[in-house]
């Protein structure tokens, strides 16, 4: 395990458990996720690596009988403190999320909805700016700049996730979480996305959940690879893709299971 | 391309403060929803239940009957008719003249024996029924007090009221303050109020006459609605292709169930009364309409039901070579049956509190006799309590608000049958 | 082993038709009225309270009770008159003398022979709260304050006047404000005739009036501005109402006066109190005589007709001591009432020979269930032999049939089954319709299609018996047969609506053949006082529904104003608020509210709500009506909010998971994510659910008919009254009608608008959810 050192990790696990009702779903992971950095999580179904997505920003708070226990720190701030809001917690850690889910309103007001709610621009003019900015890092504005008062769920597949990049983006998070975003897309759709995520990677830190190895070795400078709920090897993905230490890794890797 | 980068999220303390004041706000607005909701129904059950309580219990006075066998059985013969057909409210009467000897003009006698009810005589019968050997004998025997006097029993004639402005008057309260020193007065449990059916009397009035004409009317319903109901939910689920004629029964059933009850009942009183003749004030008509009302209810909660049970229990039948009507009866219907049976009971709650429709078809009438088969003309709960509402005597307001009370009793009962049977028998696919 | 289970789970789903055809045999027996055995009485609200007193009584005699219903005078001489045998009924309780035009179609119906009974006298009486102040009334004054018009300096105009001492300075200057009896009333009659007739005749100005049908128009026309309040059938209502308005005046019968001494008190007229003595001696002049009317042809048919009447007109009844003067009748002078007595003991003799008719159709009531149990019988004893043939014909070896034995039983127990049924049913509609007197021909009728119902399912069983053999497809006949049951049965709705559509739509042409369709959908004034009957002259009868239906709006509107918000919150909290055991009893408990009769809510608005928003009116000086559009309207407002809550319940989960996981991963707090993109999202939803309750809240009857008015005042004012288009429908239907005047039509015709507003609403609102359901799928 070649842990990177904490100062240069934007986010820490400690010993990050996770139980549904009395079904533990995640067995103590440590994990650090580097800043600005793709960080990819891959194993095979129901091998707790959405779980441990959803605990970087609390989402699993949403699930009844969830319970969440080790560390997770952002900045070197416990995340599940009592005292820290949920609410801050997720204006600076965005999510784009498996299926496409543009809420039922505008192109506009669903790039705009963040930005309102965290009283983000004083004006109409500085919201109006801060679509569009987030609308073209999300590599979209070209498409829809002429009907973003169209409703936002008439866009095809891969625009609706792109819009939902965008969204997150708006509120300028310094993490963004993805949780499978290409999996309902077709190729063509999947490439543009990962060419955005490889864009984004400037200015934020990224964890992305994939079931497809070429993703995370094309997209992800940090390659974690999960099993029935436990993390059992972390790395770089070069090194993960090219001499995984387990063997269950390279098991995974070369296909004869998962 | 940087120039968002420049606006972060406000995360000011004073904002976020802000935001959760409002957060707070709207969840008081639904707790406050809440609260309202449930706060009217217990001030709706309340009232009721605090009107409606004494009803369940009745003033009665004790007398020293003398069981004159000149009166009881004048001609020497003591079969059971001549007993049972004897006048034993004169006894009665006689029994209050011996006790206030002092009472002697005719209007004073009439007020005196107004402090026993018309049916006080019934409870002498019932001595003399069950032992004969009574007769010739000087008895105590319990009979029941007048509505008025049951009142003013339980204080709901106020003495203190000018004697003009009461309808009892100070002569009958000094009777009645006098009976009470002797220890010849009490309040007992009102049995009669669940085991007899309608009467101008109030003290003599009961609900069981409603109740049965309830039930008979519940039984048609069931029998017509919940056969025609699943039947035609199960053609319309899982037999019938998609065309315009089954669109068209579709949004038919639904918007049947919408139509405003009261025109169920104008179907009821052109048709069924008027062109079919059948009897007025039938349950059997009464069930006829609600059958109609509630078939839609039901036929909607039995697709619901189907719909519910999963194409691979369809699929895996269908791969043994189950025929269409086989994989139905086999396998689909049996797996809906809760749910068809919650939906039903639950439709047919709703038709047991239905009074609309029925005030339309002439089951609002004066009918003392309990019935005993669904042509017997009888009246039904709601309506019974509509009836009371409508009369004069005071002591009918306990018997409305009691008639609420047993109504209310019934419909939850059936309620928690529906909720057992959905709670007990409930698949989660 | 291969008769097993299948066949088995098919068998109870037919024997799950039982039960219908159980029903089927029940019709049956009770289309052919049965032989009845109870007298049966119809007519006058008034008359009602004694006429079931009496009922009682004679029950204690060893006779079946009769049966009484309350139908108005109108409406129950109509029924009287509708002619002669076991379905009509025997006596018709009166508060009026019958009219020539009602004997006339007595006659026309075969009713010929008629008893009159006078059985005594009702005084009517204007009442007050017992905490106002006494107050000594005319005549003169009373039709001062409520008449339409009336003469001022000469001239007839507009009642001008608002205040009593206006009128009479003697009189405190209060608001005139009288609750009294509708138009249907019987009671208003007679309020009309003894006190507003009356006193108008003193007046110049009225008896200059040439034309004497307008004359008696001006003098019976009650004001329609609020001062008179229709209040009503039910008078014990009233007398609540009146407990709880110290200001207001109600014109009730002298025994609701009686029973309520201790709440209220009758007011004197020309200086008479009304009392039992000033009523029978003729000084308190506001009274008149009650009548029942028997038929006197139907002492064969029930038993007892002439005993019962004997009851009624004995001394311990109707006497000055009976039993009825302790109900609130003012019965008739001692001399009177045996002169009464024995005219009517001579024309009704109490017959020897009673219960001679109740033999006769004994016979005939049990013959359609012979038919029917026999019917079955057969049926089952053709599955027995299909069953057996079947076995039969493979020599046991049951593989070798096509279907299953049970297959072929079934088949030819429906062969059997189904021709005779058809038979019996045929039977026993054209028996129906057979004219004359069924009665002595019934037993023959009946054992005909008796005969016919087991001749043709013999001839069926034979026919399917035949049928059977190894090679026969006895299954796929079976269900056939029950896929053409189960067709039927999903057409059953298409006839209830078509039955609905035809019965409205032809009583509703007739109605319009009378007044005209634009008149009714644009009239801007609803008041069917009249044309009720020919010697009811004047009162402007209007038939302008648009009073109606916007009183109906508004007490919808009001509905919707509380059970919108309260429904909406309650739902939000407890799926999203709420801790899992709050929500376990918190939701039970508010769909309770869902689950309690409407008459139950008609009580609680009229006896505890509308009192109660009049009181507070009246403390912060607001003048609030006693039957306000407010209190009917909050109540059902309360009854709606379990059936809003529930539906955007459903609506709101119906919104993906993934639509909050997008917001809450924004930052938004749970409200945020409720009101900016749930409710949003599920607004078309939501929507269409409102859509529902606010046709359901229009059609609502019992909260409306006990606790809103039914004058149709046009008005948006909440704390007036109003009248709803299903209390119009109630009152015109269960009032003092005559015989298809366009009242009883204006019923019909209303509820086919009720009819076809509902549905519009209805198909609207199920779009709307549908589309939206849709979307998420």
């Amino acid at each position: 395990m070649n842990a990177i050192s904490p100062t240069l990790a934007k986010m820490h696990g400690r010993k990050v458990t996770v139980h549904y009702g009395s079904k533990q779903a995640l067995f103590d992971v440590d994990l650090d996720v580097p800043e600005r950095m793709v960080t990819a999580l891959i194993g095979p179904s129901g091998c707790g690596k959405s779980t441990f997505l959803r605990c970087l920003n609390r989402m699993n708070d949403v699930i009844d009988g969830c319970k969440v226990g080790g560390e997770i720190t952002l900045d070197g701030q416990d995340i599940y403190d009592p005292k820290l809001d949920v609410v801050m917690l997720r204006a600076r850690i965005g999510m784009v999320f498996q299926k496409p889910n543009p809420f039922p309103k505008s192109i506009y007001d669903n790039v705009a909805y963040g930005p309102r709610i965290h009283g983000m621009a004083g004006t109409k003019g500085e919201l109006d700016e801060i679509v569009r900015g987030s609308l073209e890092k999300a590599g979209l504005w070209k498409e829809v700049k002429e009907r973003l008062d169209q409703p936002g769920t008439g866009l095809s597949g891969g625009q609706q996730q792109r819009l939902c990049i965008a969204r997150a983006i708006a509120v300028s998070p310094e993490v963004i979480l993805m949780d499978e975003p290409c999996s309902a897309l077709d190729p063509i759709a999947t490439a543009k996305i990962e060419e955005l995520i490889d864009e984004l990677r400037e200015n934020f830190t990224i964890v992305i959940v994939t079931h497809s190895m070429q993703q995370a070795a094309r997209v992800s400078q940090k390659t974690a690879f999960f099993h029935l709920g436990q993390l059992i090897e972390w790395g770089d993905t070069e090194q993960i893709f090219t001499s995984p230490k387990d063997e269950r890794t390279q098991g995974y890797i070369t296909g004869r299971f998962g | 391309m940087d120039h968002a980068r420049l606006k972060r999220p406000d995360l000011s303390e004073a904002r976020i403060r802000g935001r959760y004041a409002a957060e707070r706000r709207f969840r008081f607005y639904g707790q406050f929803a809440v609260g309202l909701a449930i706060a009217m129904l217990g001030v709706l059950l309340f009232s009721v239940c605090s009107k409606g309580y004494s009803a369940f219990y009745r003033a009665e006075i004790a007398l020293d009957i003398m069981l004159d066998p000149a009166v009881i059985t004048p001609d020497g013969k003591s079969d059971a008719d001549t007993l049972a057909s004897a006048d034993y409210q004169g006894l009665v009467k006689e029994a209050l003249k011996a006790q206030f000897p002092e009472v002697t003009s005719r209007g004073d006698r009439k007020n005196l024996f107004n402090l026993v009810s018309n049916g006080a005589g019934n409870s002498v019968r019932q001595a003399v029924l069950a032992d004969p050997g009574l007769i010739g004998s000087t008895q105590r025997i319990w009979v029941v007090a007048a509505d008025d006097m049951d009142m003013l029993a339980k204080g709901f004639i106020k003495r203190d009221l000018p004697e003009s402005e009461r309808v009892v008057s100070d002569t009958q309260i000094g009777w009645y303050d006098k009976l009470d020193a002797a220890g010849q007065l009490r309040t007992a449990f009102n049995a009669v109020f669940l085991s007899a059916g309608d009467s101008r009397e109030p003290e003599q009035a009961g609900i069981l006459g409603a109740l049965m004409g309830s039930i008979f009317t519940m039984l048609v319903t069931v029998l017509l609605a919940l056969p025609l109901g699943v039947m035609s939910a199960i053609y319309l689920e899982e037999f019938a292709p998609k065309n315009r004629v089954t669109e068209i029964i579709e949004v038919n059933i639904n918007n049947l169930a919408a139509v405003p009850s009261i025109v169920f009942g104008l179907l009821g009183l052109a048709v069924l009364l008027g062109v079919f003749g059948l009897p007025r004030s039938a349950p059997l008509v009464g069930g006829m309409v609600l059958a109609l009302m509630t078939l839609p209810t039901i036929i909607i909660a039995t697709r619901a039901a189907l719909k519910a049970v999963p194409p691979s229990i369809r699929e895996a039948a269908y791969g043994i070579g189950a025929s269409p009507l086989q994989v139905v009866s086999h396998h689909v219907l049996p797996l809906a049956t809760p749910g068809i049976m919650t939906g039903a009971i639950i439709g047919l709650a709703r038709a047991l509190g239905e009074s609309a429709p029925l005030l339309m078809i002439g089951m609002v009438a004066f009918i003392v006799d309990v019935p005993h088969w669904p042509t017997d003309p009888a009246t039904v709960l709601p309506v019974q309590i509509y009836l009371w509402a409508d009369s004069p005597e005071r002591a009918f307001i306990e018997k409305t608000s009691a008639g609420i009370m047993v109504l209310l009793a019934f419909l939850i009962s059936m309620n928690a049958i529906a909720i057992f049977v959905r709670r007990k028998f409930e698949r989660r696919w | 082993m291969v008769r097993q289970r299948g066949f088995l789970g098919f068998h109870r789903f037919w024997v799950s038709l039982l039960p219908g055809l159980i029903f089927a045999g029940l019709a049956l027996a009770a289309l052919p009225a049965a032989a009845r055995d109870q007298i049966h009485i119809v007519g006058s609200s008034t008359v009602y309270p004694f006429s079931t007193a009496v009922a009682e009584h004679f029950s204690q005699t060893g006779f079946k009770a009769p049966v009484v219903e309350s139908t108005g005078t109108g409406g129950g001489l109509k029924l009287f008159c509708a002619g002669v045998g076991e379905s009509f009924p025997d006596i018709a309780n009166a508060s009026r003398p019958i009219k020539e035009g009602e004997v006339a179609d007595c006659q026309k119906n075969g009713v010929s022979e008629i008893v009159e009974v006078e059985i005594g006298y009702d005084g009517i009486v204007l009442a007050s709260a017992k905490n106002a102040p006494p107050r000594a009334l005319g005549i003169r004054d009373l039709y001062l304050a409520l008449a339409k018009d009336v003469p001022v300096n000469g001239v007839l105009l507009a009642n001008p006047y608002s205040l009593w001492s206006e009128i009479n300075p003697a009189l405190p200057a209060q608001k005139i404000e009288v609750l009294g009896p509708p138009p249907t009333s019987g009671t208003r009659d007679a309020f009309l005739e003894l006190v507003m007739e009356k006193a108008c005749h003193a007046f110049p100005e009225i008896a200059a009036i040439p034309d004497d049908k307008l004359r008696k128009a001006k003098c019976q026309t009650l004001r329609e501005d609020g001062a008179y309040i229709d209040a009503g059938e039910n008078d014990n209502l009233i007398v609540q109402k009146l407990s709880a308005n110290a200001a207001a005046f109600g014109v009730l019968g002298y025994s609701f006066l009686a029973d309520n001494q201790d709440l209220l008190q009758g007011s004197t007229m020309d200086g008479v109190a009304p009392s039992e003595d000033n009523i029978i001696n003729g000084s308190y002049e506001v009274a008149r005589k009650l009548y029942i009317y028997v038929k006197k042809q139907h002492r064969a048919i029930v038993p007892g007709l002439a005993e019962f009447v004997a009851e009624f007109v004995s001394e311990r009844a109707s006497g000055p001591q009976g039993y009825l003067a302790d109900k609130g009748m003012v019965p008739m002078p001692i001399a009177e009432h045996q002169q009464v007595a024995a005219a009517v003991l001579a024309a009704l003799p109490v017959a020897s020979t009673l219960g001679a008719s109740l033999d006769l159709g004994a016979s005939s009531v049990l013959l359609p269930w012979v038919a029917g149990g026999l019917l079955l019988l057969l049926s089952s004893v053709g599955f027995q032999l299909g069953r057996r043939r079947a076995f039969a014909s493979v020599r046991g070896a049951t593989r070798q049939l096509h279907s299953l034995p049970g297959y072929h039983g079934i088949f030819v127990g429906l062969g059997a089954f189904l021709p005779g049924a058809l038979a019996l049913l045929l039977g026993a509609v054209l028996a129906s319709f057979l004219p004359g007197d069924a009665r002595t021909g019934h037993d023959v009728i009946w054992a005909a299609i008796a005969a016919a119902t087991l001749g043709a399912a013999a001839i069926g069983l034979a026919w399917a018996q035949r049928h059977v053999s190894a090679n026969f497809r006895a299954r796929n006949a079976v269900e056939r047969m029950t896929m053409v049951l189960l067709i039927v049965c999903s057409l059953l709705s298409i006839l209830t609506t078509v039955g609905i559509v035809l019965s409205l739509v032809f009583e509703a042409m007739r109605f319009f053949a009378q007044v005209s369709v634009f008149e009714f959908l644009f009239g801007l004034q609803w008041s069917p006082q009249m044309a009720i009957r020919a010697d009811q002259v004047g009162q402007s009868g209007a038939f302008g529904a648009i009073p109606v239906f916007a009183g109906t709006l508004l007490i919808t509107v009001i509905a919707m104003v509380v059970a919108v918000p309260v429904g909406l919150m309650s739902a939000i909290y407890l799926s999203d608020y709420a801790s899992r055991r709050t929500r376990a009893w918190a939701k039970p408990l508010i769909e309770i509210l869902a689950g309690i009769p409407t008459v139950v809510y008609g009580f609680f608005a009229a006896l505890t709500v509308a009192p109660l928003i009049r009181g507070f009116g009246a403390s912060i000086g607001l003048d609030v009506a006693s039957e306000s559009a407010l209190a009917a309207g909050l109540v059902m407002g309360v009854m709606i909010i379990p059936f809003i809550s529930s539906l955007s319940d459903d609506v709101m989960n119906a919104v993906p998971q993934a639509m909050r996981d997008g917001a809450f991963a924004l930052g938004a707090t749970k409200s945020e994510t409720i009101r900016q993109v749930v409710v949003p999202a599920a607004l078309p939803g939501i929507m269409g659910g409102v859509l529902l309750a606010v046709s359901r809240a229009i059609g609502e009857t019992m909260i409306v008919v006990m606790a809103a008015g039914l004058t149709a005042n046009l008005t948006a004012n909440p704390l007036e009254a109003v009248t709803t288009v299903t209390v119009q429908i109630v009152t015109l239907l269960v009032g003092d009608q005559e015989f298809d005047s366009p009242k009883t039509l204006a019923a019909f015709a209303l509820g086919l608008l009720l009819f076809i507003i509902t549905l519009i609403l209805n198909i609207v609102a199920l779009r709307i959810v549908k589309k939206y359901r849709e979307q998420y799928e």
